[in-house]
């Protein structure tokens, strides 16, 4: 028997079922995963923002009208909610320091550091470093799959500029990673 | 194949090493890799990227359904509870006992205040305070004995 589709899912979700709900969870919880992941940098943080993610979209389930696929809705919300955790960190990061010149040191070019890494450590500090548009079209792309339609909706923007933030994110890689 | 070929080839490279293209597309780009050194290239740079994603913790997906699972039951509880607060005979009836209850505690507050009498004929008149000076209250308690504020206290904590 076929599994079900996505779309049949949310209807039994919307009529009750928590079982089709699981499903849901089981299916797109990496790719909320490593979105969050991809915006926060940290993977305690993009746990949790993938958590919030989940009862953020189940809660507003009603007002999925299905004109995107439940993949997209959710990865549009997880966007959100990742980013917005991101600007209360920074906020309460700037609250705390006193001195500008730590700031200064946080954010310095990583690219040095990277040569001593393992080689997935080294890609992930590199992709990491990419501007937010660039590095979740390469990861979205790459890790998902998802089509350029899709990445469009979730980084706010075009189609063809979710393919321009690709190939620019890609040629970056190609020249930090590569001699 | 000639360079547009190429570049149609690479714009479906990052499906193919995830094993995401149908079989007749997986047998076109895969031919194309095998003879094409720069896509070929290509598919190893994009496998490399690949490798580096980011699994999520293995608790991830059971702890998103207990907390899914939580909010539905204390929701779902809070519906029970107003349901079987509001329904059927129980709301009125209970209605009845409130203003029954609060009836005979007005009736009995009525009755009890002239006991107060001891303190004089105006009982709040020399109780209460009469002047902001006097809201501490010190001066007309401390010319109460010891009796008649054992009354008062009794009177204000019943």
């Amino acid at each position: 028997m076929a599994s079900p589709t996505d779309e049949e899912l949310v209807d039994r979700v919307r009529k009750g079922d928590d079982r089709a709900m699981n499903v849901l969870v089981d299916r797109h919880h990496g790719v909320v995963f490593r979105t969050c992941a991809t915006i926060l940098r940290d993977e305690d943080l993009a746990a949790d923002a993938s958590q919030n993610s989940f009862l953020k979209a189940f809660k507003a389930i009603d007002r999925f009208r299905g004109d995107a696929a439940f993949r997209t809705w959710s990865l549009a919300i997880a966007s959100n909610e990742a980013r917005g955790l991101l600007r209360r960190i920074k906020q309460r990061r700037e609250d705390a320091l006193e001195d500008a010149d730590v700031v200064g040191a946080e954010e310095k070019d990583i690219s040095a550091e990277v040569i001593h890494r393992s080689e997935v450590e080294r890609v992930r500090a590199v992709l990491a470093d990419l501007p937010e548009k660039q590095k979740l079209s390469v990861s979205l792309r790459i890790f998902d799959g998802l089509s350029f339609r899709e990445i469009g909706v979730i980084i706010d923007s075009t189609e063809g500029a979710a393919r321009v933030n690709y190939h620019h994110g890609i040629r970056r890689l190609r020249e930090l990673l590569e001699p | 194949m000639t360079k547009i070929e190429c570049a149609d080839v690479k714009d479906r490279l990052p499906e193919s090493i995830r094993r995401g293209l149908e079989d007749g597309d997986r047998e076109a780009v895969a031919a194309h890799v095998s003879s094409c050194a720069p896509c070929a290239e290509e598919v190893a740079f994009l496998e490399r990227i690949r490798a580096a994603a980011v699994s999520p913790p293995p608790s991830l997906s059971s702890d998103i359904k207990a907390a899914l699972a939580g909010k539905i039951d204390s929701e779902a509880g809070v519906v029970r509870g107003r349901s079987r607060r509001l329904v059927g005979w129980r709301l009125p009836a209970a209605a009845s006992v409130v203003l029954a209850l609060g009836t005979s505690v007005i009736w009995q507050r009525s009755q009890a205040l002239p006991d107060v009498g001891p303190l004089g004929q105006e009982p709040f008149a020399v109780v209460w305070p009469s002047d902001d000076a006097d809201v501490a209250g010190v001066p007309m308690l401390a010319d109460l004995s010891d009796d008649d504020l054992a009354l008062l206290l009794e009177e204000l904590g019943g």
